[in-house]
């Protein structure tokens, strides 16, 4: 992808962009820009020196772009003005502070008020919508305001009169108000962030944006976009949130290199990588340093959560809680580590509680809907947790776990045919996780298509069966089908399977291996693998009828045919059944279809029976 | 004697510039009688009674003395005062009595040509007595005649704007016949200099039917400074409202309101922009002002019944300010079409139909009745007779694209497609010349009618387009989904198809079309989406099943029962290959209707109208002549689609106008 070579950037001359970079996005109110500079510019150490004019000019349009400064192009009186309504801005009061800055012509004081005309519009919205939730609700489109200003800004656009600023404010309302309901809208806003970073390359919440608007990795290379260092941060983002773990790391590796060791948000977004990859302890790691560092942060707690929740780490998770009380109860991420909190605690009730608070704080965040659906799935409300499980594919089409999630309802409620839609949307986002593979394929059995289900075990065995449940499932399939070289195939490759991942033995599915491997084998005349297996069989009390029958049959054959050596019987008998077996049927069994109410915190568990330990903690 | 006589008559004349018309009517009495009633006394004389509203007195004193047959000031004079006094037929009497032959000038009529001092000679008096005239005849309610009256009027003295505004303002002409007069105007020949002219008719043309315009607006350079006049600037605004630019619109008004808080021709516009932006905290407000003010204006008690029109759940206030405003004075359409509004809003049909009938009347060269008493019928499903009246409405106004528009819907329901294609292309490239691009969200339904008629004519790929065109219009639109959704079904393409119906449901979660259709999509995207899990380690040679993809037919006709998601019962395979054959046509109604009339609004069913109505005529025979020039048209597309209540309950006006 035609890689830029970080190094090649002089650190010190960063160091300078992020601080001129900085006073630029304070005074237009850019809260979450500046923010972020700031942190960045914070770990990073060292003395700045003003980049040559070549690069400026370059990356900025103008050599002389750091010269002028920006406050001293307005007029006294308009800088008063200014002044005030940036007061204003700050404290809040946006219609005040847009009326305030009255009719400014360009430069920051335009953007103020327009951006403050947005926020009030935003909030206005949200406050008069709140608890409820609906799409409708959540609609920005149809908001008078909002339509008004993308109006004026469309002929601002039109007639070539905006900075990088104006355009990053076009870009979102595009964004915003039209959902991206068509292609051509949605192109429309990639290319109007694009512009703008391409006109100012420092203002990262447009870079955030842009990159919440890619849907796949393609889509990168159509953008038009400078070659400037920021562009690394917005393609290991962007990797992050395709959950294209590898290149996001090696990506944020690079930039570490350039002088970025201590960056905080590297670490963080190095820890998200590593939990979609479901490195639970390296993330943990990351995320604690930074923790250490900054301790009274909020921004990502609630991943930190998510980890501990899945490594089962409660007191961990307990105390996160309670410090995050402290600090602000009323913010989005400290709801949500509450929830998870709580939710371990199997106190569901309580969980779905903190989510719904979230998510009267923000509708738009995506992960409380998403374990606000998880939730309602374990209390059996299907209606609302398929209503929060849309609601987050409404916010992120890229969220797996909640297609998945709505697939797993829609099977509870026995509405296969919709079921299989969903897994199929999981699938498509996750190919290659044996997870959405095996629900496609037992979907495709429940809906009798046994032919499409074996295709989906099979592709699941391709690339990785996680919860190893694919092998027994084809069996099973070709044992209704009476294929019985098949169904013993894929038993055995079971039993051969479970030993080497040293699953507990002895679930129902174990011992209709064995027994059915043993009667195969004899049918077969393999006595020996016969034999092994009614031994196998004899281990479980379900079985062990069958099994000592299969193996005086094995004897009585072998008597006949040739001189029985049947001292091994009695032996192998006799050794001891695991007295654990009970426990492992219960976590095995939620795998199958009909008891698959129990939601996957898919991202949170490399496999289907850690989550379940987790819960019945 | 005569130096007192003189001495008198200079007083009485002074008093009446100083506005004292009591001593001025006494010190002419004692004139007139000094010089035993001369002409020029009693002209002022009747004037000064004039003055004092004395009208029949006025009029007894001339016909007494037949000087209304010697002069035509007097005779002028007489009728005005009978017209003043509301007896039309006196007043007509008066002025064309003695011969029954209109076609005879009325100046030739007069005997008497000597010309008399301190009076205006005959000559000038021409047009008055030609746009009374008019007045009188369209008091009585004969409006051709009246209109001719006006019209000459115009072609005796071009600047009288009276008669001008009465033609254009009262909408006694067609767009076409404006055009017309303007033309055959002899302004050169009245206007002394070709600048005058120039400015003149520019003046005129900024008055003529704006809504089928494009929004061209050039002031002459030799007037460059009326750039700034109020009348021009509502000029502007107007047509900005007529694109359907509201804002812009508004933002002229609010500025020509703040240097003249009571600009009359500017107010109606105000508040037809109000409603239309549903800004109701700011109508309240200026409907008190104007009701405190101008208790006697129509346009106050009409900004009343706007405000409460905009109040869902009251309707029956509105009416009743709105006649009221009727009462005041009877030939105010506008308040006659928020009328017929209020009825249709609530389902009332007929009595809605009644009023949009009396506007007819009132608004002879104004086609938006017509097209309402269309859209009237076409909600009841009277699709012929909607048909009959949108086509007068498109005769009036050939070049309207909500007239052509709900030919396209008319056309639609007949199953014409090739001609409602025609229809709405028509509007479309009509309102493309308006602005270069359309980003009014007004024109959503007409894009979507171009996608239903498209995807009924299986052009999938231009539906779609339309259909997309309209979301950016109306983003979040559930129509604008599911018909998305429904056109993606028709292409097979399922996956997108489900997408798009979910986001319908999302908003609109009740539509039985919608989650019919769905579980039909998802149905069929389970049976005919093949798992495409390529490089399966295949040790075996699998035969993948060819799944034939048979379409079925969903019933959608009948009444949604509940939904069934994986139930097959009512699913019929259909062997050919046109898809969805019945569901297309079935489905119709809901996909099309339901965004048709929002174009313009919605309605319902009848009453004893005709009683009211006859009670009303009655009543209010009387018409004031001097109202303030009103747009009709204002009231336009002003209660499209769902009216959102906003305002708190104790915002009402009961407590406050209490009249």
């Amino acid at each position: 992808m035609g890689k830029i070579d970080v190094r090649k950037y002089d650190k010190h001359t960063i160091k300078y962009e992020i601080k001129s970079a900085i006073s630029k996005c304070s005074c237009r109110g850019l809260k979450e820009s500046t923010k972020w500079l700031a942190e960045l510019s914070f770990t990073l150490d060292i003395e700045a020196v003003k980049p040559s004019p070549d690069y400026t000019a370059t990356y900025y349009g103008t050599p002389d772009f750091f010269d002028h400064q920006e406050s001293s192009q307005l007029k006294e009186q308009d800088f008063d003005r200014y002044t005030l309504a940036k007061s204003y801005y700050d404290v809040g009061e946006y219609d005040r502070a847009a009326y305030m800055v009255g009719n400014a012509e360009s430069g920051p004081s335009l953007f103020l008020k327009l951006y403050s005309q947005y926020l009030s519009a935003i909030r206005k919205q949200q406050l008069e919508n709140l608890g409820n939730h609906g799409t409708k609700e959540r609609a920005l489109g149809r908001n008078e305001t909002l339509r008004a200003l993308s109006v004026e800004l469309s002929q601002m656009v039109k007639t070539d009169n905006v900075d990088s600023f104006l355009l990053y404010l076009y870009g979102i309302l595009l964004k915003k108000t039209s959902q991206m309901s068509t292609s051509a809208q949605h192109n429309e806003a990639v290319v109007v962030l694009c512009r703008s970073v391409q006109l100012f390359p420092m203002n990262w919440e447009a870079w955030r944006e842009l990159s919440s608007l890619v849907t796949d990795q393609q889509s990168i290379f159509a953008m038009e976009l400078p070659n400037h260092w920021m562009k690394e941060f917005f393609l290991a983002q962007t990797h992050v949130d395709l959950i294209n773990a590898d290149e996001a790391l090696g990506i944020y590796d690079n930039l570490k290199k350039t002088g970025f060791m201590k960056s905080w948000h590297i670490k963080t977004q190095e820890a998200i990588a590593h939990h979609n990859r479901r490195v639970f302890d390296e993330a943990i790691q990351l995320l604690e340093e930074v923790r250490e560092q900054d301790p009274y942060r909020l921004d990502h707690m609630d991943i930190l959560s998510n980890m501990y929740y899945v490594k089962g780490r409660r007191s961990d998770l307990a105390h996160l809680a309670h410090h995050c009380t402290q600090i602000d109860k009323y913010r989005v991420e400290t709801c949500c580590v509450i929830g998870n909190y709580y939710s371990i605690r199997s106190n569901h009730e309580k969980a779905v509680l903190y989510f719904q608070r979230a998510l009267k704080l923000n509708p738009n965040y995506l992960s409380a809907w998403t374990l606000m659906g998880h939730e309602y799935t374990e209390v059996k409300n299907t209606s609302a947790a398929i209503q929060a499980y849309r609601n987050a594919v409404d916010l992120n089409q890229r969220d797996y776990r909640a297609w998945y999630g709505l697939g797993q309802t829609y099977e509870l409620l026995k509405m296969y045919s919709y079921a299989l839609y969903y897994y199929k949307q999981a699938h498509r986002l996750r190919p290659f996780d044996s997870r959405m593979l095996m629900a496609v394929g037992e979907t495709y059995e429940i809906l009798e298509r046994s032919e499409e289900a074996k295709m989906c075990y099979r592709k699941a065995l391709a690339v990785g069966d996680i919860e190893g449940m694919a092998n027994i499932k084809l069996a099973k399939l070709y044992k209704q089908e009476s294929l019985n070289d098949w169904a013993a195939h894929y038993y055995e490759r079971f039993a051969q399977q479970a030993e080497e991942r040293g699953v507990v033995e002895g679930t129902k599915s174990h011992t209709e291996a064995f027994l059915f491997l043993a009667r195969h084998h004899l049918q077969h005349n393999s006595y020996d693998s016969a034999v092994y297996y009614g031994h196998k069989c004899c281990e479980y009390p379900e079985v062990r009828e069958q099994g000592n029958a299969v193996l005086q049959q094995i004897s009585q054959m072998r008597g006949k045919c040739c001189a029985a050596d049947n001292s091994l019987a009695p032996i192998l008998r006799m050794q001891p059944i695991p007295g654990h077996v009970n426990d492992s049927v219960n976590t095995m069994d939620t795998t199958s279809p009909a008891g698959n109410v129990v939601p996957l915190k898919l991202t949170f568990s490399p496999g289907q029976a850690e989550s379940d330990t987790s819960n019945i903690m | 004697m005569e130096g007192v006589l003189e001495r008198i008559r200079n007083v009485s004349a002074g008093c009446i510039s100083k506005f004292q018309y009591e001593s001025a009517l006494f010190w002419a009495d004692k004139a007139a009688s000094l010089s035993q009633y001369e002409a020029c006394d009693v002209y002022h004389l009747a004037q000064c009674m004039f003055h004092m509203k004395q009208y029949d007195r006025a009029a007894l004193l001339i016909i007494r003395r037949q000087l209304h047959l010697k002069h035509s000031v007097f005779r002028y004079l007489a009728a005005k005062c009978y017209a003043e006094a509301k007896q039309w037929q006196a007043a007509l009497d008066l002025l064309e009595g003695c011969q029954k032959d209109p076609n005879i000038s009325l100046s030739k009529k007069l005997p008497s040509t000597e010309s008399v001092n301190g009076i205006p000679d005959d000559k000038e008096m021409l047009t008055s007595l030609h746009l009374l005239r008019g007045n009188i005849y369209e008091a009585m309610e004969v409006r051709e005649i009246a209109a001719e009256c006006y019209k000459d009027a115009l072609k005796a003295d071009i600047f009288c704007y009276e008669a001008f505004e009465r033609l254009i303002g009262h909408h006694m002409l067609r767009a076409d016949e404006e055009k017309e007069l303007l033309e055959s105007l002899p302004m050169s020949d009245l206007c002394k200099g070709v600048e005058e002219e120039e400015l003149v008719r520019f003046l005129y043309k900024t008055k003529l039917k704006k809504y089928d315009k494009p929004g061209e607006f050039e002031v002459p350079d030799s007037a460059d400074n009326l750039h700034e006049n109020l009348d021009v600037a509502t000029s502007l605004a107007e047509r900005h409202y007529y694109n359907c630019e509201f804002r812009t619109s508004y933002k002229i008004t609010e500025g020509i309101l703040k240097s003249d808080p009571y600009h009359p021709s500017c107010l109606p516009l105000h508040v037809a922009l109000l409603v239309e932006l549903k800004e109701t905290n700011k109508l309240f407000y200026l409907a008190h002002q104007l009701v405190g003010k101008y208790p006697d204006l129509p346009i106050s008690w009409y900004a009343v019944g706007c405000y409460y029109l905009l109040q869902p759940k009251k309707q029956e206030l509105a009416r009743r300010y709105l006649l009221k405003t009727t009462l005041l004075n009877r030939m105010y359409g506008p308040a006659w079409l928020a009328y017929g509004h209020s009825f249709a809003s609530q389902n009332e049909h007929d009595q809605a139909m009644a009023a949009y009938f009396t506007a007819s009347q009132l608004m002879r060269g104004c086609h938006l009745p017509f097209l309402y008493i269309g859209l009237e019928y076409s909600v009841t499903n009277n699709t012929k007779l909607a048909e009959k009246f949108f086509s007068s409405a498109l005769e009036i106004s050939q070049d309207d694209p909500h007239a052509l528009h709900e030919m396209g819907v008319a056309a639609y329901t007949n199953k014409d497609l090739q001609s409602a294609l025609k229809y709405f292309n028509k509007a479309l490239e009509l309102i493309r010349i308006l602005g270069e691009e359309i980003h009014i969200e007004e024109w959503g339904p007409l894009l979507n009618n171009l996608g239903h008629t498209h995807r009924k004519l299986k052009n999938y790929d231009q539906a779609l387009d339309y259909h997309r065109q309209a979301l950016i219009l109306m983003p979040h639109s559930a129509e604008t989904y599911s018909a998305i959704g429904f056109v993606y079904a028709y292409m097979g393409n399922y996956l997108e198809s489900i997408e798009y119906l979910h986001k319908s449901l999302g908003l609109r979660r009740d539509d039985a079309f919608t989650s019919n259709l769905l579980d039909y999509v998802v149905e069929q995207f389970a049976d005919a989406d093949k798992p495409i899990y390529g490089d399966i380690e295949s040790e075996e040679a699998y035969p993948i099943p060819t799944m034939d993809i048979n379409f079925k037919i969903d019933d959608y006709s009948t009444p949604p029962s509940s939904v069934k998601p994986s139930g097959g019962s009512d699913i019929t395979p259909e062997d050919d290959s046109k898809p969805f054959g019945d569901v297309a046509t079935l489905s119709t109604p809901v996909s099309g209707v339901t965004t048709i009339p929002t174009i313009a609004e919605g309605r319902g069913v009848m009453m004893a109208w005709s009683e009211s109505n006859s009670t009303l005529s009655d009543a209010h025979t009387s018409t004031s002549t001097t109202q303030t020039p009103h747009t009709a048209r204002m009231q336009t597309k002003s209660f499209t689609g769902d009216m959102v209540f906003s305002t708190d309950d104790d915002m009402d006006l009961d407590d406050s106008i209490n009249s």
